[in-house]
């Protein structure tokens, strides 16, 4: 590296010498000695600083690992570069601090968690060999792979778990963890290889919880001395050191981060020696990047370019076509004056031709949303009203509640007043304002006034949403494989007095911004918390979704399909329904 | 000359400081703060109160800002509260590269306007000068974001050896490779970026100079010049050209904060890691200290700049005095 840099010193000392002494030659008879001083300075100045300027954009020299070290023991030999691409920075690189997906994407290859999904998105164990749910539910007790190590050598043991789940529960953590390990009473070590975490009730949800790259567990001998409100700005927040199929070399921002295999890992693989994950801040320059073979691997191909692409690059590129879980949908306050019947919703329901939307928003990548729940789900229920496009049966159902057509094509109710009412959404957002211009002119068509602001995220979440004062608003939802949905449809996480009571004038505890007030809604959520018996539960979430399909407290839109591409030269590729997984046991040819 | 100075130092402290204030303002006065973006959604209020107690974020504002300024005297820009790492650090890391982007640009950006802009003034109204002053008025009109994503479509992609992304491939560092590969292979990252970056910049210095260079030979002492019989190179290069110089030596002042500020939309389309993605998405993040240290960088590079535009004005034209 000093070479280079001296060399880069030399020749540019030797340039400007050399131009220096022309210009003296050209100047001499001008008698502009003195000038030219100035421009020996300015040359001077310019030189140096672009001696300066290469030499300052020298990136740090990358050690190369030390190859010879770690083959030790080792049947697989790792190899190849598996390079592909973000849309943005990590915001952290510790993963129970992490809140976006490209913080987690990275994490998850850093550090394991207790569970695991599989690529049929069921729940496995990961760090955990096994475990067992006591007879009340309340007990869990999780028994830990032996001889698996971090990546400075230390053995994980029982502890690094308590003290990860510990952390969450510090009431100075300032991460988003906390709710997923609300009713956890406490966690103890039994062994060093055992781990019992004990809930105050049974929560089912939380096995989700612990299956994801959030949840990996972070090494106590490293983070032991941290006070919890410190954690983000730890060191080795940004320094991962975990138990994953791959080691953290290093991240450079705005550039790329850079992953080596680790040759102890404890599970099969890791096949691929190096990844590299390169940080973009534009969709297009992804798109171009992969065209141009610089990454391997593109999660969304903008609908828009997906037929050229396929035409381009179908012979060396294999395309996955995969749901996104989660949906889109119009909240409907259900105390409105107009929205609380029934009939209106349903007549707003049926005044949709949503698969139109779909395809001319998304081309056709997506797919009409009925109940809270997307097809991939376990929990998923066909038997519901799809709510075709029905405007005869939307004039019958807005005539019962009473509205009925003015001269000027709007609907009017006895008093005279207009059906209309106002959505809030987010600016910035393309797709969603298509969707959104096309959803009021489709109400327009049936004589319901519905206009849009947009505001900025903060805005709109502080005004508006998180306080729950709006008359309809459009927004997504992203699930977990948990159909679990407490939040967004039990009483009491919806607007409540002081005594606990749902009132329109109470504050926003939950999700439940639309306000809607279910008991038979709420025993079911209850009780799909509360056993671990899939099957039971398949039934209960089931009539959930039935109930929510009637009632409409959402407008259920659609939810969107993603191109994914990768190139032919990755072989064993995992799929999960949804993405890409195991990358450890990935091969690649050269 | 001394007074002068001091007048101005004064003055640069004290727009400094007002900056500092209304940078301060337009942050804590915009709607939303970092709690929205580290707590989750349905954070009870005990916690985002807990979060706002961890980062002095409860205080009243006057003490906010004296606590904030008082650490910026000492050099201490702060921690951002979304990646928890200093404020400076983050800054620096992505500086280089808008430095190095901006520098080379200016360099082709003054090396080709200064000639061009000349030559269309000396031959005003020829074919040349209604080539360049279209080219300029293209230059000025075409969007960015389409001009580079035509040259990524139509030339980076084409044209292999050219990069469309990334400011150098990963492994090749001065030192390691020899020092021409490494130089072809920053030069094949930063081609693309820099023709966007010039031909949208030039456009401006060119007419100037132009207009300038009009200026200037319909002066008397040009006439003068010619009439004693100097050639005409000669009366170009020595009298015209030098005086028609003048006004854009002063503009180089003012090209210090550009330089040390980032072009967004370039920088996002390139994926340049320079500072001005970083200043937009520290501003959607609500990262007060990020965004707040950016303006005072600003602020301070613009400073400077003036100053600097204002003593160079003296250093190339002897008859301003400053006092």
């Amino acid at each position: 590296m000093l070479d280079g840099r001296i060399v880069a010193h030399r020749a540019n000392l030797y340039s400007s010498l050399t131009t220096n002494i022309e210009l003296e030659n050209n100047n001499k008879n001008n008698g502009g000695y003195i000038r030219m001083k100035k421009y020996l300075l300015i040359l001077t100045v310019l030189v140096l600083s672009t001696a300066l300027i290469l030499s300052g954009c020298t990136p740090e020299a990358t050690t190369d690992p030390d190859e010879g070290e770690n083959t030790e023991g080792q049947t697989a030999t790792a190899s190849g570069m598996f390079t592909y691409g973000f849309n943005g920075e990590p915001a952290t690189l510790n993963p129970i601090l992490s809140t976006d997906s490209i913080s987690s994407g990275i994490t998850n290859f850093v550090y394991d968690s207790l569970l695991k999904e599989d690529e049929n998105l069921e729940i496995v164990g990961e760090l955990a060999e096994n475990w067992e749910v006591s007879d009340d539910g309340k007990t869990l007790t999780f028994f830990l792979q032996d001889e698996v190590y971090f990546h400075d050598g230390e053995q994980l043991t029982a502890d690094d778990v308590v003290f990860t789940i510990n952390m969450i529960l510090d009431p100075k953590y300032t991460g988003v963890r906390a709710s997923d390990m609300k009713y956890v009473e406490e966690v103890v070590a039994n062994s060093d290889l055992e781990v019992q975490i004990k809930l105050s009730q049974v929560d089912v949800p939380i096995m989700e919880a612990l299956a994801g790259a959030g949840m990996g567990i972070i090494p106590e001998h490293i983070f032991k001395d941290v006070p919890a409100e410190d954690l983000r700005e730890f060191e080795a927040s940004w320094n991962p050191v975990g138990t994953g199929p791959y080691k953290f070399i290093e991240y450079v921002s705005g550039q790329y981060t850079v992953l080596e295999a680790n040759e102890n890992y404890w599970g099969e693989g890791p096949f691929i020696k190096t990844i590299m994950i390169k940080h973009f801040q534009d969709n297009q320059s992804v798109l171009s990047a992969f065209e141009n073979g610089d990454i391997d691997y593109i999660a969304k191909i903008p609908v828009e370019d997906i037929d050229r692409l396929k035409e381009n690059l179908s012979e060396e590129v294999t395309f996955v076509e995969t749901p996104n879980n989660g949906y889109y949908y119009i909240g409907l306050k259900q105390n409105h004056e107009y929205l609380k019947d029934q009939n209106v919703r349903q007549a707003l329901m049926y005044s949709l031709d949503r698969q139109t939307i779909i395809d001319t928003v998304f081309q056709g990548y997506g797919t009409v949303i009925n109940s809270h729940s997307v097809p991939i789900s376990w929990a998923h229920t066909d038997d519901v009203n799809e709510y075709p496009q029905d405007l005869e049966k939307a004039e019958q159902l807005f005539a019962e509640a009473g509205w009925t057509k003015g001269e000027d094509g709007f609907l009017y109710n006895e008093d005279g007043d207009k059906l209309e009412f106002t959505m809030v959404s987010m600016t910035g957002e393309e797709e969603k304002a298509n969707v959104i211009a096309m959803v009021i002119e489709q109400w327009k068509n049936v004589g319901a006034d519905v206009s849009v602001e947009y505001y900025e995220r903060s805005v709109l979440f502080n005004q508006y949403l998180d306080v729950g004062e709006f008359e309809s608003y459009m927004w997504g939802w992203n699930l977990s494989n948990d159909p679990d949905s407490f939040n967004q449809f039990h009483s009491s996480q919806a607007k409540l007095n002081e005594a606990g009571e749902p009132d329109p004038n109470g504050t926003l505890k939950g999700f439940n911004d639309c306000e809607y007030i279910n008991p038979e809604v709420d025993q079911l959520l209850e009780a799909g918390r509360q056993t671990y018996d899939t099957e039971e539960r398949k039934v209960i979430y089931a009539q959930i979704q039935q109930i929510l399909n009637e009632e409409l407290p959402y407008i259920f839109l659609y939810t969107t399909n993603d191109v994914k591409a990768i190139y032919n030269n990755l072989e064993d590729v995992v799929w999960s329904p949804l993405e890409p997984i195991d990358h450890h046991l990935w091969k690649i040819v050269e | 000359m001394k007074k002068y100075l001091i007048r101005r130092v004064i003055q640069m402290v004290i727009v400094l400081i007002g900056i500092s204030i209304i940078s301060f303002l337009i942050m804590h006065l915009a709607p939303g703060d970092p709690v929205d973006i580290l707590a989750e959604r349905n954070a009870t209020p005990e916690q985002k109160a807990n979060i706002r107690e961890i980062y002095g974020l409860n205080e009243p504002l006057p003490i906010q800002y004296f606590n904030w300024v008082s650490n910026l005297v000492k050099g201490d820009f702060g921690t951002s509260f979304v990646t928890g790492r200093p404020v400076i650090e983050m800054i620096l890391e992505r500086l280089p590269a808008t430095i190095i982007l901006n520098f080379w640009a200016m360099i082709v950006i003054y090396l080709v306007a200064i000639p061009v802009g000349m030559i269309s003034a000396l031959k005003q109204y020829s074919w040349f000068d209604h080539v360049v002053t279209t080219l300029a008025f293209f230059g000025k009109a075409l969007p960015q974001f389409w001009f580079a994503l035509m040259l990524i479509y139509y030339v980076g992609l084409k044209i292999p050896g050219i990069e469309i992304s990334g400011i150098a491939t990963y492994g090749v560092d001065w030192g390691v490779q020899p020092f021409f590969t490494v130089l072809k292979d920053r030069a094949a990252h930063i081609v693309l970026p820099l023709i966007v970056l010039a031909f949208s910049g030039m456009a401006g210095i060119a007419r100037y100079m132009r207009a300038s260079m009009l200026d200037v030979v319909h002066q008397d002492y040009i006439r003068t010049a010619r009439s004693k019989g100097l050639p005409e190179k000669k009366v170009i290069t020595n009298h015209a050209f030098r005086n028609a110089l003048l006004p854009i030596v002063t503009l180089i002042g003012f090209e210090l904060p550009i330089l040390f500020s980032g072009a967004v939309i370039i920088e996002s389309i390139f994926s340049w890691p320079g500072i001005g993605l970083l200043a937009i998405n520290s501003i959607y993040q609500q990262d007060y200290m990020v965004v707040m240290a950016f303006n005072l960088l600003g602020a301070l590079m613009t400073v400077i700049g003036m100053f600097l535009a204002d003593i160079l004005y003296m250093v190339v034209d002897p008859r301003i005095k400053l006092d």
